[in-house]
C-alpha cells in the first residue's frame, strides 16, 4: 500500500492517558482468568459494549467489520495506546451467633486490596479506493486475561492480660497466610474489515474477520506461611494453617482463534446498525497441568487436598492445582445500535459457551452464560456527552450469584483534536466459600455451607479516563 | 442626527436580516448557497420538512451536521419560527395519558369516584351536570353543582371533550411496560414497616412485563412478574380477554355490559370490607383523596400474585342497578401442615416455597399448594346519583382442610424434646413458671423455660408478657372442614369433589351524598356455621366501617370509624386500618418460627388488624400561602386491648411562588405504661425545602428528626434470658437524624429526545422512610448510613419512555457487637460493614 505524504492522515486517534481504579473479586482468576479485554472509556461507560461501540484498535479482536468505517471513510492510519490500572478489594466475613446459637451478624476477618497495571496498543490502516467501499486493516495488542490475585491474612494467637498485671498485646500477631497468583495472557490480533454502501437506509454493510493469537506467558503461584517466633504458648500456633508452601512457575503455550463479524443497517436511522459477531474458542493448557476438585460444601472449585496420613511437621494440606488451563470460550454477540437525534441506544447480548469445557474434566461445573447489556449516550449540542449502561451477567457457576454492573460516563471536548472521556463502572457481589487456609481436619466438617462457609464480598469500582488526540 | 443614525441602524439591521436566508422556509435551491456540501443540504432539507427549528443549533440533530458547519452558516441564516422557551420541555402525552380518558357525558359514578382526589361529592356534581345538559367543555364542567376546585381539576385530567371517545368506540391502544428492579419487593408501602434481614435478599432482580391492548369495547393483556430474589422459574403469569362497555339494547336506560372478562380479573366492592382481590396493601386506606379503590369488576393488570381471581367475571349495569358476578379457580400459596391440611394462605416476597431452611422445617412446598374456587358477587341499587345500597357475598372452597396448627407448623412443634439439657431452676417467684396459669408453679404443663434448649417459639406463643401481646389474633385464625363440596348459591350438581373446607362472607353497604356531605357505611359477617346467611348467630364475627366526609373549597374533613371482630379472618378484606393483621404477634419474630419464611404471614399481610377506632383527617388552606393538614387516629386493638393513637400534622408554606416548605410532625404512642403493656412514644419530624426552578427543574433539601422511646420489653431482657443483661433492640431515647438533598434537571437538548437527570444523597442515622426516584425505602441503622442515587429519564420518542435508577447504600461499620463463631469461639469486637446496590430499569411504550 502506497500513500502520498499529503494523503497520509497520521493520527494518534488516542494518545490515551487512561487510568482505572477497580475493586473486584478475583479468587477464581486462577482457573477462569479475569476478562480484562479493554476497549475504551466510551464503550466501557456504555455497559462494556466493546463489540458494538468500541472505537479503538481493540475492535480488531471482537468486531473487525467495524474497522472499515471507524475513520469515516477517509484514508489514513490511526494509532492508539492505552494504560489501565486496577485496584482489587475483597472482604471475607464469618457468621457471628448469639448465645442461643441464632445468627447475629457477619464480621469481617480479612480484607485485601491489590493493584495491577495493564497496557494495550494498536493501529488501524484504512482506505477507500474502491467506489462506495471502505476497507481497513487493524492490529492490536492487549491483555486477554489476568491471573493476578493476592490474599493476605493476619493470624493472631490468644493472649489475654488482665489490666494492671502485665504490659502486652492482647491476641498478638503470630504470622501471615499469604496466597498469590501472578501473570497475564496477552492477545495479538490482526483483522480486516470491508464495508460497502447500499441503497437500503443509506447505510453500509460491513464484514470483517480477524486472527487472534493468544501469546505465551508465565503464571506464578505462591503460598507462604510467615510465622513469627514467639515465646508464648505453643497452642497459639494452632491458628496457623499447616499447608504446603509453594512457589510454582508455569509457562503457557500459545493458541489461535478467529473472529468473524458483520454489521448491517437497521431501519431506524442512518447510523443504526445490527451487529453479529462470532469468536471461536481457544484453550491454553500447560503440559504439567493437573486439575482441581470442587468442594462438596460450597460447590465451587477447591485447590487443596488433605493428607490424613501426614506425620508430624509434614503439611496436611497440599495445593493440588499444577500448571495452567485457561479456556477462552466461543462467544456469540448480537448487538443493536440505534442512533438518532444525537442519542445512541445500544443493546448487546453475549453468549459464552463455557460448558464445552466440561468435556474435559469439570463435571458441568461451568455454565454457558449470557451477558445482557444496555447503554445509552446523549450528545449535547456543544459536544459534551452523557452516557449510562447496565450489564447483567449470568452466573458461571451455580454457587455464585449473577452480577449486575452499572456504568456511567461523559466526555469533554477541548477542541477539534482533543477529547477527554470519563467512565465509571461498579458492581458488588458476594458468594460463600470455605476457608482457603484451613486449620482443622475436613473430616470434622458438617458439609453444611451455612455453617462451614464464609461470605466473600467483592466490590468492583472502575474509574477510567481516555484522552483522545488527533493530528 | 440621532434620528438619522437610528433610522440608518434600523435599515441596516432590516437589510442585513433580510439578506439572510430564513432557513425554516427556504427551498433546497436557496439553501444551496450555503457553504455546505450537497449531501448535508439534502439532509437539512429533509429534516426541515418534518420539523422546524427555533435555534440554529437544532441543526446539530441533523445527520452529519457538525458544530463547524453551524459556525460556517450561522451568519448567513435567520430563524423566524420561534417557540417560547418555557414550552420546550413537554412530557409525552401518551405516556402520561395512560389512564383511560372518559366521555364527560357518559362517565359513571364509579369511574368518577376512582379518580384520585375526586370526592363522591365531586362525582355527584358531574352526574348532576350531565342531567342538566350536555357537557361540551370546561365551562359546563366547571359549573357542575357542588364540584370543588381540585375535583374539577382532577376530573379534567381524565376526560376528553372529543366526541369520538365512547361513542364510536374505536380508539385502539397498545402498551408495553417492562421493569427490572433489584430492590426487595414489598407488599405495600407504609412508614412503619420494619426492615428484615431475611427479606433483604437481592440475588435475582424482579422482572415485570406487561402487554395491554384494546379499544373501547375490547381489551386483552398479558403480564409476567416475579419478586426480587424469587427462585428460578417462580413467577406470576396473568392474562385476560375482556369485553367492555357494550350496550345490550339501544334504549336510553338499557343495561350495558360493563365488563365480561375471561382470565384474570379483579373485584372490589364497597370499602373492601367483604371483598377486594389482590395482595397489595395500603395503611390507612380511606378510599378518599389519593387512596382510591376501583369499584366493581375490572381486568387485572396489577402485580398482585396472590388473592387474584382467574375465571370469568361479569358486570352489567344501568343507571339504577349494577350486578357483578364472578367465578374463579386459582391456586394459592399456603402454609401446609404435617397432616396435609393448611394453616393459612401466605403472601411471600420472595416466594420461597420451601422456606429459608430449604425444606428442613417446612412440611410441603408452599407455592401453589392450595386450590381455591371462589364464587361471589355484588348487587347494587342506586336511588339517585349519589345514593346506593348494595349487598356483597362470596364463598371460597379449598381443596384442603383449613386447620391452623400454630405450634406444630409455625413455631416448630411442641414438647420438650431434650429435657436433659434444661438448665434453668424453677422458682415460684417468677410468674412465667406458671405458664398455663393454673396457679401451680413448675408443674406439669409449665414447660416454657425447659423448652429453651429447643430454641423454638412454642413456649412463647400466647405467653404474654414473656412474648407478644397480640398472639390471640393468631389464635383466632379461621378454621373449617366441610363436607359440602359445592357452593351454597350455585346448583348442587356443580360439585367440586376435592373441596374440603370453605369460607364465606357477606355484607351490605350504603353510601349517599347530601349537598357537600358524603356518607358511607359497610357491614360484614363471616359465617362460621353452615346455616343460611340471614340466620342470626351472634357467634359469627362481624366487621363494620362507616365514614363521613364534608367538603368546602379550602377545607375538608373526613371521619372514619371501624370496628373489626378479632375472629373476622377474611383474606379479601382490605378496608381501613392502621396496622395489618398479625402485627405484634409471634409471627413477626423470625427467630421464634420454624422457618423465617413464616414471618411473611405478618410482614406481607394485606388484611387489617382487628381494631376499633376512629380516624379523622382534615385539610385546611387558611391562607393563600399556607395549607394545614391533620391525620388523627385513635384505636384499640382487639387482640390485647392495647390502645394506640397516631397524629400527623402537615404544614405547607409557600413564602414565594417557587419556594415551598413542607413540615410534617408525627406523634404516635401506645397506651401509658402498665405492668402488662409495653408502651412506646414516637416523635417524628421532617422538613423539606423545595425550590422550583424553570423548565420544571427543582432542588430539595430534607431534614428529619425522630425520637422513639420504648419501655423495656421482658421478652428481650432479663430475667427471661440470663445471658442478656441489657435491652438489645430499639433506639431508646435516641434521637435519629437524617439529612438529604436531591435535584431534578430537564436537559434543554433542543431535539425530540427528552432527557431528565434526578439525583440525591442522604445521610441517615436511626430510622427513616424515604422515597427516592421510584422506590419506597426504609432505613434502620444504629451507626448511620449514606445513600446516594441517580436516575435518568429519557423519551427517545413521545410514545416511549426509558428510566434507569441506581442506588448505593453504605452503612457505617459496626464494631460493637459480640458473639461466637460457628465453632463456639468468642468474638469480642465484630466488624460489620454493609454495602448494597440496587437498580431499576423501566421501559414504557404506547401506541
Amino acid at each position: 500500500m502506497k500513500f502520498k505524504e499529503k494523503d497520509i492522515l497520521i493520527k494518534f486517534i488516542y494518545s490515551v492517558l487512561l487510568s482505572s481504579l477497580i475493586f473486584s473479586q478475583s479468587y477464581f482468576n486462577r482457573i477462569l482468568g479475569e476478562n480484562i479485554q479493554f476497549g475504551d472509556a466510551r464503550s466501557m461507560s456504555l455497559a462494556n459494549t466493546y463489540v458494538s461501540t468500541a472505537t479503538s484498535s481493540s475492535i480488531t479482536a471482537v468486531n473487525p467489520a467495524r474497522l472499515s468505517y471507524l475513520s469515516g471513510g477517509k484514508k489514513g492510519i490511526s494509532f492508539d495506546f492505552q494504560i489501565m490500572s486496577k485496584l482489587l478489594f475483597e472482604r471475607r466475613s464469618i457468621d457471628v451467633f448469639d448465645t442461643f446459637g441464632d445468627f447475629l451478624n457477619k464480621t469481617d476477618y480479612v480484607s485485601n486490596q491489590t493493584s495491577d497495571f495493564y497496557s494495550s496498543f494498536g493501529f488501524i490502516i484504512s482506505n477507500n479506493k474502491i467506489k462506495k467501499s471502505n476497507f481497513a486493516i487493524g492490529f492490536s495488542f492487549m491483555p486477554l486475561a489476568s491471573f493476578n490475585y493476592l490474599y493476605e491474612e493476619q493470624v493472631r494467637g490468644e493472649g489475654s492480660f488482665d489490666d494492671g498485671q502485665l504490659i502486652g498485646i492482647k491476641d498478638p500477631l503470630i504470622g501471615f497466610h499469604r496466597y498469590q497468583n501472578k501473570g497475564e495472557i496477552n492477545l495479538f490480533s490482526l483483522g480486516f474489515g470491508y464495508s460497502h454502501a447500499i441503497s437500503f437506509n443509506d447505510g453500509f454493510v460491513s464484514i470483517g474477520c480477524s486472527i487472534n493469537r493468544v501469546l505465551k506467558s508465565k503464571i506464578e503461584d505462591i503460598i507462604t506461611i510467615d510465622e513469627y517466633p514467639n515465646s508464648l504458648y505453643f497452642t497459639n500456633y494452632t491458628n496457623l494453617s499447616n499447608i504446603e508452601e509453594i512457589q510454582n512457575t508455569t509457562n503457557t503455550p500459545y493458541d489461535t482463534y478467529e473472529t468473524f463479524s458483520v454489521e448491517i443497517p437497521f431501519p431506524y436511522s442512518k447510523k443504526s446498525s445490527f451487529i453479529f459477531s462470532v469468536e471461536t474458542s481457544a484453550i491454553i493448557k500447560s503440559d504439567n497441568y493437573s486439575g482441581y476438585d470442587y468442594s462438596e460444601i460450597s460447590g465451587l472449585p477447591y485447590f487443596l487436598e488433605y493428607n490424613s496420613e501426614s506425620p508430624a511437621l509434614i503439611p496436611e494440606y497440599i495445593f493440588v492445582l499444577k500448571g495452567v488451563e485457561f479456556y477462552k470460550p466461543k462467544k456469540m454477540t448480537f448487538g443493536l445500535r440505534l442512533d438518532q437525534y444525537r442519542t445512541l441506544f445500544v443493546f448487546e447480548v453475549n453468549r459464552e459457551f463455557y460448558n464445552k469445557l466440561d468435556e474435559n474434566n469439570y463435571d458441568n461445573l461451568l455454565n454457558d452464560i449470557s451477558q445482557y447489556k444496555f447503554g445509552f449516550e446523549h450528545r449535547f449540542k456543544f459536544g459534551s456527552t452523557i452516557r449510562m449502561g447496565l450489564l447483567y451477567k449470568e452466573k458461571i457457576m451455580n454457587s455464585l450469584n449473577p452480577i449486575t454492573q452499572f456504568t456511567l460516563g461523559s466526555n469533554k471536548i477541548f477542541n477539534k483534536n482533543l477529547n477527554l472521556d470519563f467512565a465509571l463502572s461498579y458492581y458488588i457481589t458476594n458468594y460463600n466459600y470455605g476457608d482457603i487456609f484451613p486449620v482443622s481436619s475436613p473430616y470434622n466438617s458438617s458439609l453444611d455451607c451455612s455453617i462451614e462457609c464464609e461470605m466473600i464480598t467483592d466490590s468492583n469500582l472502575s474509574i477510567s479516563t481516555t484522552l483522545k488526540w488527533k493530528f | 442626527m440621532l434620528i438619522r443614525f437610528a433610522i440608518l441602524l434600523i435599515f441596516s439591521f432590516l437589510y442585513s436580516n433580510a439578506d439572510k436566508l430564513d432557513i425554516n422556509y427556504s427551498t433546497f435551491e436557496e439553501l444551496m448557497i450555503l457553504p455546505l456540501s450537497e449531501e448535508k443540504i439534502v439532509s437539512i432539507t429533509e429534516y426541515l420538512i418534518n420539523q422546524k427549528i427555533d435555534d440554529i443549533y437544532d441543526l446539530l440533530n441533523v445527520e452529519d451536521i457538525t458544530i463547524y458547519d453551524i459556525h460556517a452558516i450561522k451568519s448567513l441564516v435567520k430563524i423566524n419560527f420561534t417557540n417560547t422557551g418555557s414550552a420546550r420541555i413537554d412530557i409525552p402525552k401518551s405516556i402520561l395519558g395512560y389512564p383511560k380518558k372518559y366521555n364527560p357525558n357518559k362517565i359513571t359514578y364509579d369511574q368518577l369516584n376512582e379518580i384520585p382526589n375526586v370526592s363522591p361529592i365531586d362525582a355527584v356534581a358531574v352526574l348532576k351536570q350531565q342531567k342538566r345538559g350536555k357537557i361540551r367543555g370546561t365551562f359546563e364542567l366547571k359549573n357542575s353543582p357542588g364540584i370543588s376546585y381540585y375535583g374539577y381539576k382532577n376530573v379534567l385530567n381524565r376526560i376528553s371533550f372529543d366526541n369520538e371517545i365512547g361513542e364510536h368506540g374505536n380508539e385502539t391502544f397498545f402498551r408495553y411496560e417492562a421493569i427490572i428492579n433489584s430492590y426487595p419487593s414489598l407488599s405495600g408501602i407504609d412508614e412503619e414497616e420494619e426492615s428484615s434481614i431475611y427479606i433483604d435478599r437481592t440475588e435475582n432482580p424482579s422482572i415485570f412485563y406487561r402487554f395491554h391492548a384494546g379499544n373501547n369495547n375490547f381489551t386483552a393483556s398479558h403480564l409476567r412478574y416475579n419478586n426480587t430474589a424469587d427462585p428460578y422459574a417462580i413467577y406470576t403469569n396473568k392474562m385476560h380477554l375482556g369485553i367492555n362497555d357494550v350496550s345490550i339494547s339501544n334504549k336510553s336506560d338499557s343495561f350495558k355490559i360493563d365488563h365480561l372478562i375471561f382470565g384474570n380479573f379483579s373485584a372490589t366492592y364497597g370499602q373492601g370490607l367483604v371483598f377486594s382481590s389482590g395482595d397489595s396493601r395500603r395503611a390507612r386506606f380511606t378510599g378518599y383523596k389519593w387512596n382510591k379503590r376501583k369499584s366493581g369488576i375490572s381486568p387485572d393488570i396489577s402485580r398482585s400474585q396472590e388473592l387474584t381471581l382467574n375465571g370469568i367475571g361479569l358486570q352489567i349495569s344501568n343507571k339504577k342497578l349494577r350486578l357483578s358476578l364472578f367465578l374463579s379457580d386459582d391456586k394459592r400459596d399456603a402454609v401446609i401442615n404435617e397432616d396435609g391440611s393448611f394453616t393459612s394462605l401466605i403472601i411471600m416476597r420472595p416466594r420461597l416455597g420451601l422456606g429459608y431452611s430449604e425444606g428442613n422445617f417446612v412440611y410441603e412446598n408452599m407455592i401453589d399448594a392450595l386450590k381455591e374456587r371462589t364464587f361471589g358477587g355484588n348487587f347494587r341499587f342506586s336511588i339517585n346519583e349519589g345514593t346506593n345500597i348494595g349487598a356483597t357475598y362470596y364463598e371460597s372452597l379449598y381443596d384442603r382442610v383449613l386447620d391452623p396448627q400454630i405450634i406444630n407448623t409455625l413455631t416448630g412443634g411442641g414438647g420438650d424434646i431434650t429435657p436433659e439439657l434444661d438448665t434453668f431452676n424453677c422458682t415460684e417467684d417468677n410468674p412465667i413458671f406458671d405458664s398455663n396459669g393454673d396457679g401451680c408453679f413448675c408443674c406439669e404443663g409449665d414447660q416454657y423455660v425447659n423448652d429453651y434448649d429447643e430454641y423454638s417459639g412454642d413456649v412463647f406463643y400466647l405467653n404474654y408478657p414473656s412474648s407478644n401481646s397480640a398472639d390471640p389474633e393468631v389464635e383466632a385464625m379461621y378454621s373449617n372442614s366441610s363436607e359440602l363440596q359445592s357452593f351454597r348459591f350455585l346448583p348442587r350438581n356443580w360439585h367440586w369433589k376435592e373441596a374440603k373446607s370453605s369460607r364465606r362472607v357477606w355484607g351490605f353497604d350504603f353510601n349517599t351524598v347530601i349537598e357537600n356531605i358524603a356518607f358511607q357505611f359497610e357491614y360484614a359477617v363471616l359465617n362460621k356455621d353452615d346455616k343460611d346467611i340471614l340466620h342470626s348467630n351472634k357467634e359469627n364475627p362481624r366487621a363494620l366501617i362507616v365514614n363521613g366526609f364534608i367538603q368546602f373549597d379550602n377545607f375538608n374533613i373526613l371521619i372514619v370509624h371501624r370496628n373489626y371482630d378479632l375472629e373476622f379472618d377474611n383474606p379479601y378484606q382490605k378496608s381501613f386500618s392502621n396496622y395489618s393483621r398479625y402485627k405484634n404477634t409471634i409471627l413477626e419474630d423470625e427467630y421464634w418460627l420454624a422457618d423465617p419464611i413464616y414471618a411473611h404471614l405478618a410482614k406481607s399481610a394485606t388484611q387489617p388488624q382487628s381494631e376499633k377506632g376512629t380516624y379523622i383527617e382534615s385539610r385546611y388552606q387558611f391562607h393563600q400561602n399556607f395549607v394545614l393538614g391533620l391525620q388523627w387516629d385513635f384505636w384499640s386493638r382487639k387482640a390485647d386491648a392495647a390502645r394506640y393513637y397516631r397524629m400527623v400534622t402537615n404544614l405547607e408554606w409557600r413564602p414565594l411562588f417557587n419556594y415551598r416548605i413542607y413540615f410534617r410532625y408525627k406523634l404516635q404512642s401506645r397506651d401509658p405504661y402498665t405492668v402488662s403493656h409495653h408502651t412506646y412514644l414516637i416523635k417524628e419530624a421532617r422538613i423539606r425545602f423545595k425550590l422550583r426552578l424553570s423548565n420544571y427543574n427543582h432542588l430539595e433539601l430534607l431534614y428529619a428528626w425522630n425520637n422513639a422511646r420504648f419501655s423495656p420489653r421482658p421478652r428481650l431482657i432479663d430475667p427471661i434470658n440470663p445471658y442478656i443483661t441489657s435491652m438489645n433492640v430499639g433506639d431508646a431515647g435516641f434521637p435519629d437524624e437524617s439529612l438529604g438533598f436531591s435535584f431534578h434537571h430537564n436537559f434543554q437538548t433542543g431535539s425530540p429526545v427528552k432527557l431528565q437527570l434526578t439525583a440525591g444523597a442522604l445521610y441517615a442515622q436511626g430510622f427513616l422512610w424515604y422515597i427516592d426516584y421510584s422506590d419506597f425505602k426504609i432505613f434502620d441503622t444504629d451507626f448511620g448510613l449514606t445513600n446516594m442515587w441517580f436516575a435518568f429519564g429519557l423519551n427517545p420518542v413521545d410514545t416511549m419512555r426509558i428510566s434507569f435508577k441506581v442506588s448505593h447504600t453504605w452503612t457505617n461499620p459496626n464494631t460493637g457487637f459480640q458473639g461466637v463463631d460457628a465453632s463456639g469461639y468468642y468474638i469480642p469486637n465484630g466488624y460489620f460493614l454493609d454495602e448494597k446496590l440496587d437498580y431499576r430499569l423501566q421501559i414504557d411504550y404506547e401506541i
